[in-house]
C-alpha cells in the first residue's frame, strides 16, 4: 500500500510538472480541450487493475458519459464525486457491466480489467460480477436467512454445495460454508452482531447491518474489486462511519470503487478522487489531498468548496 | 491475483461447437414444428413422401438428433473444445430424465405384453437412471439420457415397429391410442429435449448453459400458447368471414367515408411527426403505420376509379356499388370523430380583436346549426314547402368555410385554419341530422348526404327466418346492445359512487375490509352462480320471468365489482399532492373530491367499464337462466317503442312501464349456444358468423381499453 | 380490525357514542334529510325482499325525491351519504346472493342430507328415483379442473416469467396486451370450436365418446391461462429490482436470479395466480356444457378415466334449467350446485387476494 502511494504521488507530481504551471489554473475551456493522451498522463497507470478508455454511454439520445478515461489502482479506495445526474454511478455500473441491465444503454470504448476488455464479446459475466462485486445504495438483502444470504454466491457458482442432491451425492459442504459465512461476516464487521442468528431472516436486520450484510455477500464470492455506490446514503450517521471504518479495513485487501456525493466522506476515506461534473464530464481526478486542497480546474475548486453544485 | 480464479474471465468459445450446437436447436425446432403440423394435417405422417411413409423422416431426424446430441456429450467430456460442465447435471435434470425413461420403457413394457413386471423393471431403469444422471459430469448427464430416448425412438420409427397404423387400446380408459398420435408426440418430447439440450451446450454449460436451456423451452412453450390462441382468432374469422359479409352491399361513397377516417388520422400524425420517428421498435411500428396509410390511400384510390368508371367493384359476394352518395349515419359516425380530432388538434387561440371576432361568428353560426337540427330532429322540418331551409343553409356555411380555410393557407394567415375545418364539420354533423329527421336528401348530382341504402349487411341487418332460408344476428344484437346498456346504467354510478367512498371518506375499519372481501369474492364468483342468483331474486321480483331487465341487473352485478376494482385503482393512483393542493386553497372535500379526483382518475374509470363491458358482452350463462329467449327470434326487441308514461293517483305518481324490457330476447352469445342446441349441420356456417361478430364485439372492447390504458399512461408519464 | 373483532361491545359503544356526537354537531335539518334518505332506501330494500314490488317501487321513488332535495341542500353530505350507500350495495349483493342460494337448497338438504356431497353408498344421480346426489358433478368438476391446471399453472407461470423476466422490452410490449386480449375471448366461442371441431376429432382420434374430461379440461386450462399469466406476472414485477440487482452484481444469471431469487421472493403471489386459475377453471360453465355428456354418473370403467365423460357442476345447472320448476327438490339440487361452486370458488378467490396482498405488503414494493 504505502509502495503504491509513493509511486502514484511521483506519477502525479510528474504530471503537474508535465502539464505546466501548477500556479496557472486551467479554465473550464481548457479543461474540455484536454487530449485522450493528456488525460492517461493523468491517471494512475502503474498498478492498473481497471483501465479506463474513451468510455461513452448514450442512454437513448442521452449522451451520459463522455469519454472518460482513467486507471484505478489496486488495493485502495477511489472516491467518485460529483453533483447528481453527472453520471457518476452510470460510470461505476459500466465496470462490471451492471448497465447491460438498462435496455436503452449503449456504451462505447473499453474497460481493461487486468489488461482484458470486458466489453469484448465472450466476456463471462458471471466471471466479471463475481470478480467486480457490488454494493448498492439502498440495501438489498435477499428475503431468506442471513446464512442464505452470505452463502448465496458461492453456491451459485458451485464453489459450495448443499442441499439434498450434495448429502446424495456425499457432497454435502457444511464446513466451508460456516467458515465462509463467518470469515465474510467478519471481515464485514458483522460477526459479533448476528452470530448467535445465522438463520434468521435477513430483513429482520437494521439499516446499517444489512448494508454490511450486503458487503458481507460480496465479499463471500471473493472479489478483486468493489464497487460501491452511495453505499451510506440511506443510513444514520453511526452506521454511515461504521461502512467508512470498512471500507478503509477493505482497501488492506480489496480494490474499492467509491460514489458519493458527500465530499467530507470522500476526503475521509478515498486515496485518489474523481470528479464528474454535470454533462457527464470527467474533469479531474487525482489524489484526493490535491482535489481537495489545490485543484487544477477552477469548476471542481467551485464544486469541492461548496460553490456550486 | 487473477490466477486465483479457476475459469478465464473471456471465454473463447469454439465455433464449431456452438455451430453444432446451433443447428441440433434448429432441426428440434423444426421437427417440433412439423409433429404439431400433423395434428393440423399440414404435415404429412401417414402418406407416402418419396417412396416412404412421412413418419420414418421424423425417426430419421430424431436419429441424427440423437447422434448430434451424444457427439456434443462425448466431444465436451474429451476435452476437445473448452466447455465448463458442472460436477452434475443438477435434480431437475435428473428427475425429467428419470421420468422420461420410467415411462417410455413402462410404455414399451406395456406394449409387448409384460405388464406389471414391466412397469417394476421401468421404475428401477428410471431411478437408477436419475441417479446416473445426477453423478455424472453435466456434459455426460444431460446429453447421454436425451440421446438415448432419441435414438431409441428414431429407431422404432425408421425401422417400422410404431408404424401411423399402429394402434393400442388402453382397456382402463376405454380409448385406443393411434401411431398419429404416440409418432408426433414423441417427436415433439424429443425435439423440445434435444433443443434443452442443445441449448445447453451452445452456452458450454455449466450455469450459462442452464441459462439458455431454460430461456429456450421456455420462450417455447410461450410461442405454443400463443400461437395456439391466434390460431384459434384466425380460425374463428376464416371460418366465419365469408358468412358474415355474405351479400354484403356498400356503396363507394360511404365506403370513401370510412377510408377516409383512417388516411386524415394517419396523415395528420405522419405530417406532425415525420414518417419514420424514434429507433427500434418505434421506427418499426412507425413503418407500419406508415404502410397502413399507403394501403388506406391505395383503397381510396380504387374507390375513386369506381366512381370515374361507374362499375360495380365485387369480391365473392361483396359488391361495391359506385353512387356517390354517403349515408346519414356513416357520415354523421365519420365527422363526429373528425369533430372531435379537429378539436384536440386545435391549439391556436384567437389573439388580435379581429381574430376573436372571427372565433366568436364561428362559435355562433355553429350555434345557429345546431339549435336548428334540433328543432328539425324534435320538433319539425324548418323551411317553407318547397324550400328547405337548413340545407341551404348548410351548404353556406359550407362554401364560407371552404374559401376561408383556401385563403388562410394562401395568405399564409396561422390562425383560423383549424377553425374553419371545424365549422365544416359542424356543417356535415347537421346535414346528416337533417337528413335522417327529415328523410330527404341533401345532395347535388348524387353526391351528398342521403338517408340510407348505402349499405346493406344482411347478417348484422337482418333477423334469422327459420333454417336455411336467411340467416341474420340482428334481433341478438340488439338484444346485447339494450342488456349491456342496462348493466351499465345500473352498474357504472354505483361502482364509481363506491370507490369514491372507499378511496376518500372511509377509514379502515371492519366494513371498509368486509367490502373488499365481498368485491374480491364477487369478482371470483362464477357467472353460473350469478344466473342462478338472479332465477332466485330478481325474478320473482321483476315480472316473474326471465326478462331483458333481469339479465340487465344480473350482468350489472357480475360488472360490478370489475369497475369499482379498477375505479378505486384510478382514484388511488391520483397523487395526494393534488388533494393537498387543493385543501389547502380552502376548497371542502367534496369540491375537491368533484373538480380535483374524479376528473384525474376518469381515465382510468373509462378503462375499466370498457373491459369490464367487453367482458360481460361475451357472458352467456347467466343468460341461459335469466333471459332464456327464443331461439332465433324474428324481431328486435322494441325497448326505445314501448315505454309507456302514465300518471295516476297512486304512489309514485309517474308510472313508467316497458313491457319490452319484461320480454324474453335473445342475445349474440346466446344465440351462439342455441345454433349448438339448435343441432349443428346446415346451421354450422350460421354459427361462425355469429362467433366470429361476438368476437369482434368482444375482442374490440378489450382493444379499445388496453389501448386507452396504455395511452392515457403514457400521457401522465410525459 | 381484529381488535374490533375482540371486544364487540366496546365497539358498539364507541359506534353509538360517535353518532351521538354526529346528531348533536349536525344542524337539524341535514338530519332531517339524512334521516328520511336512510329511511327509504331501508325502505325500498325491505320491501323487495318482502317482494312487495309497488311498496318497494314507492319507497324508491321517495328516496330519490329526498336525495335531490337533499343534493340540493345539502350537497357535500348527500355525496357522502350516497357513496356510502353504494358501498353497502356491494356488501348486500355478496350477503343476498349467499341468502338466496342457501335458501333455496335447503329442501334438497333435507331431502338427501350428507349423501349430497359424500360418495356414500347409494351417493346417486336420478330424477326419476328422486335421487340427488352432487358426488358425480363434484367429481367431474375435480377431473376436468386437475386437467386445467396441470395445464394452465406451468404454461402461465412460464407465460409470467417470460414477459417479466426474458422477454426484450419490444416483445413485451406486444405479448402482454396481446395476452390480456385473448383473456377475453368469450367461453361460448371455446366452447363452439370445442364441439363442432375439438370433439370430434379427438373422438375419432381416440375412438372414445365425445365430450371427454381430457378435452375439457384442456379446452377450460386454455381459458384459465391469460388469467393465470396476468396475475402471476404481477406478483413476479412487484419483486424489488433492487433485490434482483443483488443477486446479479455477486454474479449469478438471470435464471439463477429468477429460480432463486424472484420466484421464492414472489412465491405466494405466484400461488395466489393458479389458485385463481383453478377457481376460473371450477367456474367455467359454457365451454363445459356444450361438450361435455351430461351422462351423470362417475367415470368408467374407473373414477380416474379422464377420456370418459360425465356432468361438472356448472354444466349440471346450465343444462336443467328449462326442465325444472321451482319450488321441486331438482330446482333445490340445482341451488345446492350452486351453493357448492360458491364456497370454493369465492374462498378461493377471496384467499387468493388475501395471499397477494399480504405479499406486496412485505415485499414493500408497490400497493
Amino acid at each position: 500500500m504505502t509502495e503504491t502511494t509513493t509511486e502514484t504521488e511521483e506519477q502525479s507530481t510528474g504530471t503537474s510538472v508535465g502539464s505546466g504551471d501548477t500556479d496557472t489554473r486551467t479554465t473550464k475551456g481548457e479543461s474540455e480541450e484536454r487530449t485522450r493522451d493528456e488525460w492517461r498522463e493523468y491517471s494512475f497507470s502503474e498498478d492498473a487493475i481497471l483501465s479506463v478508455d474513451d468510455l461513452n454511454v448514450y442512454y437513448g439520445d442521452d449522451h451520459a458519459l463522455k469519454d472518460i478515461s482513467m486507471d484505478i489502482p489496486e488495493k485502495s479506495v477511489t472516491a467518485l464525486i460529483g453533483p447528481s445526474g453527472c453520471g457518476k454511478s452510470t460510470f461505476l455500473r459500466c465496470l462490471n457491466r451492471m448497465n447491460d441491465r438498462i435496455k436503452s444503454a449503449r456504451v462505447e470504448g473499453t474497460v481493461e480489467y487486468n489488461g482484458e476488455d470486458v466489453y469484448q464479446d465472450g466476456t463471462n459475466l458471471v466471471e466479471l460480477r463475481k470478480r467486480i462485486g457490488m454494493v448498492f445504495q439502498a440495501p438489498n438483502p435477499f428475503p431468506k436467512s442471513i446464512r442464505d444470504n452470505i452463502a448465496y454466491g458461492p453456491r451459485k457458482h458451485g464453489d459450495i454445495n448443499r442441499g439434498f442432491v450434495a448429502s446424495l451425492l456425499g457432497r454435502d459442504d457444511k464446513e466451508e460454508e460456516d467458515e465462509l459465512v463467518e470469515e465474510s461476516l467478519r471481515k464485514a464487521a458483522l460477526w459479533d452482531e448476528v452470530n448467535d442468528r445465522l438463520d434468521d431472516n435477513a430483513l429482520g436486520l437494521s439499516g446499517g447491518q444489512q448494508q454490511r450484510l450486503c458487503i458481507a455477500r460480496c465479499l463471500a464470492v471473493n472479489p478483486e474489486v468493489i464497487l460501491m455506490d452511495e453505499p451510506a446514503s440511506a443510513l444514520d450517521p453511526v452506521a454511515t462511519s461504521k461502512i467508512e471504518d470498512l471500507i478503509e479495513e477493505l482497501a488492506k485487501e480489496y480494490t474499492v470503487v467509491v460514489v458519493t456525493h458527500n465530499m467530507q466522506q470522500a476526503a475521509r476515506i478515498s486515496d485518489q478522487t474523481a470528479v464528474f461534473l454535470t454533462g457527464g464530464e470527467l474533469v479531474e481526478y487525482d489524489e484526493t489531498d490535491k482535489i481537495f486542497e489545490n485543484p487544477e480546474s477552477q469548476r471542481v475548486e467551485d464544486y469541492v468548496t461548496g460553490k456550486f453544485g | 491475483m487473477s490466477e486465483a480464479y479457476e475459469r478465464s474471465l473471456v471465454v473463447e468459445g469454439s465455433s464449431a461447437y456452438e455451430r453444432v450446437s446451433a443447428a441440433v436447436v434448429g432441426v428440434s425446432f423444426v421437427a417440433f414444428l412439423a409433429a404439431i403440423g400433423t395434428f393440423f394435417g399440414w404435415v404429412p405422417l401417414a402418406e407416402n413422401v418419396a417412396g416412404f411413409v412421412a413418419a420414418r423422416y421424423f425417426g430419421a431426424v430424431l436419429v441424427a438428433l440423437g447422434f448430434a446430441v451424444a457427439g456434443l456429450g462425448v466431444a465436451s467430456r474429451v476435452g476437445m473444445f473448452e466447455t465448463a460442465p458442472d460436477d452434475s447435471a443438477g435434480l431437475v435434470a435428473a428427475v425429467v430424465f428419470g421420468m422420461l425413461w420410467f415411462l417410455t420403457l413402462g410404455f414399451v413394457a406395456q406394449a409387448v405384453g409384460i405388464g406389471a413386471v414391466g412397469w417394476i423393471g421401468a421404475l428401477a431403469a428410471g431411478v437408477g437412471l436419475a441417479y446416473a444422471t445426477l453423478v455424472s459430469s453435466e456434459d455426460i448427464g444431460s446429453t447421454f439420457p436425451v440421446a438415448g430416448f432419441l435414438l431409441f425412438m428414431g429407431a422404432l420409427f425408421v425401422a417400422g415397429a410404431v408404424t401411423p397404423e399402429s394402434a393400442w387400446m388402453s382397456e382402463a380408459f376405454e380409448a385406443t391410442f393411434p401411431g398419429t398420435v404416440v409418432i408426433p408426440t414423441a417427436t415433439i418430447m424429443g425435439a423440445l429435449l434435444g433443443g434443452w439440450t442443445g441449448a445447453k451446450a451452445y452456452a458450454g454449460y455449466g450455469t450459462r448453459g442452464r441459462q439458455n436451456g431454460a430461456f429456450l423451452l421456455i420462450s417455447l412453450v410461450v410461442f405454443l400458447v400463443l400461437s395456439i390462441l391466434v390460431l384459434l382468432l384466425a380460425f374463428v374469422f376464416e371460418r366465419g368471414v365469408a358468412v358474415v359479409l355474405e351479400n354484403l352491399i356498400i356503396g363507394a361513397g360511404t365506403a370513401l367515408a370510412f377510408v377516409a377516417l383512417p388516411v386524415v388520422l394517419l396523415s395528420r400524425r405522419a405530417y406532425r411527426r415525420g414518417i419514420v420517428t424514434g429507433t427500434g421498435t418505434d421506427a418499426v411500428s412507425s413503418y407500419v403505420r406508415f404502410a397502413f396509410l399507403a394501403v388506406f390511400v391505395l383503397l381510396a384510390a380504387g374507390l375513386g376509379y369506381a366512381f370515374a368508371t361507374a362499375t360495380s367493384l365485387s369480391y365473392g359476394s361483396v359488391t361495391l356499388e359506385p353512387t356517390t352518395a354517403v349515408g346519414a349515419l356513416p357520415a354523421l359516425v365519420v365527422s363526429g370523430v373528425l369533430l372531435l380530432v379537429a378539436r384536440a388538434a386545435d391549439t391556436s387561440t384567437a389573439e388580435t380583436d379581429r381574430e376573436q371576432l372571427v372565433a366568436r361568428l364561428a362559435r355562433l353560426v355553429v350555434a345557429g346549426l345546431v339549435a336548428g337540427a334540433l328543432v328539425e330532429l324534435f320538433v319539425a322540418e324548418i323551411g317553407v314547402p318547397g324550400v328547405p331551409f337548413m340545407p341551404i343553409a348548410v351548404a353556406a356555411v359550407a362554401a364560407v368555410s371552404l374559401v376561408a380555410l383556401v385563403a388562410s393557407y394562401a395568405r399564409d394567415v396561422p390562425y383560423p385554419r383549424v377553425l374553419p375545418v371545424t365549422v365544416l364539420l359542424w356543417a356535415s354533423v347537421v346535414a346528416a341530422v337533417h337528413v335522417l329527421a327529415t328523410g330527404d336528401a341533401v345532395a347535388v348530382a348524387g353526391v351528398g348526404i342521403v338517408e340510407g341504402g348505402t349499405v346493406n349487411w344482411p347478417f348484422l341487418m337482418n333477423p334469422s327466418q327459420g333454417l336455411g332460408i336467411q340467416i341474420g344476428v340482428m334481433p341478438a344484437m340488439f338484444g346485447t346492445i339494450w342488456i349491456v346498456l342496462g348493466a351499465v346504467v345500473f352498474a357504472v354510478p354505483l361502482a364509481v359512487g363506491a370507490a369514491v367512498y372507499l378511496t376518500e371518506y372511509a377509514e379502515d375499519s371492519l366494513f371498509t375490509r368486509g367490502v373488499d372481501v365481498a368485491t374480491n369474492g364477487l369478482w371470483s364468483t362464477p357467472s353460473i352462480v350469478f344466473g342462478l342468483f338472479g332465477l332466485a331474486f330478481i325474478v320473482p321480483r321483476f315480472g316473474d320471468s326471465p326478462s331483458i331487465l333481469a339479465s340487465q341487473l344480473v350482468l350489472g352485478f357480475m360488472l360490478l365489482p370489475l369497475v369499482l376494482i379498477t375505479s378505486r385503482e384510478a382514484m388511488k393512483s391520483v397523487p395526494d399532492e393534488y388533494r393537498d393542493a387543493s385543501a389547502a386553497l380552502g376548497v371542502s372535500k367534496w369540491r375537491t373530491i368533484r373538480s380535483v379526483v374524479v376528473p384525474a382518475a376518469m381515465p382510468g374509470v373509462i378503462t375499466g367499464v370498457i373491459l369490464g363491458v367487453g367482458r360481460i358482452a361475451g357472458e352467456t350463462a347467466p343468460l341461459l337462466l335469466v333471459l332464456n329467449g327464443p331461439n332465433f327470434p324474428g324481431s328486435a326487441p322494441g325497448v326505445l317503442s314501448s315505454f309507456d308514461v302514465g300518471f295516476g293517483l297512486q304512489p309514485p305518481f309517474i308510472h313508467v312501464s316497458n313491457p319490452a324490457l319484461l320480454e324474453r330476447a335473445s342475445a349474440l352469445p346466446y344465440q351462439l349456444y342455441a345454433v349448438i342446441t339448435a343441432g349443428v349441420g346446415a346451421e354450422e356456417s350460421f354459427g361462425w358468423g355469429t362467433a366470429l361478430v361476438l368476437l369482434g364485439v368482444v375482442l374490440s372492447f378489450f382493444a379499445v381499453s388496453v389501448a386507452s390504458r396504455r395511452y392515457f399512461r403514457r400521457k401522465l408519464q410525459q | 380490525m381484529f381488535e374490533t373483532l375482540r371486544n364487540p361491545r366496546s365497539a358498539i359503544r364507541e359506534a353509538v357514542s360517535r353518532l351521538r356526537v354526529l346528531a348533536e354537531e349536525t344542524d337539524r335539518l341535514t338530519l332531517v334529510l339524512v334521516v328520511a334518505q336512510a329511511f327509504f332506501a331501508g325502505g325500498a330494500f325491505v320491501s323487495l325482499l318482502a317482494t312487495r314490488s309497488s311498496l318497494a317501487t314507492s319507497f324508491f321513488f321517495l328516496f330519490l325525491v329526498s336525495s335531490g332535495v337533499s343534493w340540493v341542500l345539502r350537497q357535500a353530505v348527500t355525496a357522502k351519504i350516497l357513496t356510502f350507500m353504494m358501498t353497502a350495495t356491494v356488501l348486500a349483493t355478496l350477503g343476498l346472493i349467499v341468502v338466496f342460494l342457501v335458501i333455496e337448497a335447503i329442501p334438497v338438504f333435507r331431502h338427501t342430507g350428507l349423501e349430497l356431497f359424500l360418495p356414500f353408498d347409494g351417493a346417486n344421480w336420478s330424477t326419476s328415483a328422486g335421487e340427488f346426489s352432487l358426488v358425480a358433478m363434484i367429481w367431474g368438476t375435480v377431473l376436468t379442473t386437475l386437467v386445467a391446471v396441470v395445464v394452465a399453472a406451468p404454461f402461465g407461470i412460464a407465460g409470467a416469467l417470460f414477459i417479466s423476466e426474458i422477454a426484450p422490452e419490444w416483445l413485451k410490449s406486444f405479448v402482454k396486451p396481446s395476452v390480456e386480449i385473448l383473456a377475453g375471448i368469450p367461453s361460448i366461442v371455446y366452447g363452439f370450436i370445442g364441439f363442432t371441431i375439438l370433439n370430434p376429432y379427438v373422438g375419432d382420434l381416440f375412438s372414445v365418446s365425445p365430450g371427454s374430461l381430457f378435452l375439457i379440461g384442456l379446452v377450460i386450462g386454455l381459458m384459465a391461462l391469460p388469467t393465470v399469466v396476468s396475475v402471476a406476472e404481477d406478483a413476479l414485477s412487484s419483486v424489488p429490482g433492487s433485490m434482483k440487482n443483488g443477486s446479479l452484481a455477486v454474479g449469478a444469471t438471470d435464471w439463477q436470479t429468477m429460480k432463486s431469487v424472484t420466484v421464492p421472493a414472489s412465491f405466494s403471489g405466484i400461488s395466489a395466480a393458479v389458485l385463481l386459475g383453478v377457481g376460473r377453471a371450477m367456474g367455467e360453465t359454457m365451454a363445459a356444457t356444450v361438450m361435455i355428456s351430461h351422462t351423470r354418473q362417475l367415470p368408467e370403467p374407473t373414477v380416474y378415466n379422464v377420456f370418459d365423460s360425465t356432468e361438472t357442476l356448472t354444466t349440471l345447472i346450465a343444462s336443467s334449467y328449462g326442465h325444472v320448476t321451482p319450488g321441486e327438490l331438482f330446482w333445490s339440487a340445482l341451488f345446492a350446485a350452486g351453493v357448492f361452486l360458491l364456497v370454493i370458488v369465492t374462498g378461493l378467490g377471496i384467499v387468493s387476494q388475501i395471499i397477494e396482498q399480504r405479499m406486496k405488503r412485505k415485499l414493500g414494493g408497490k400497493e
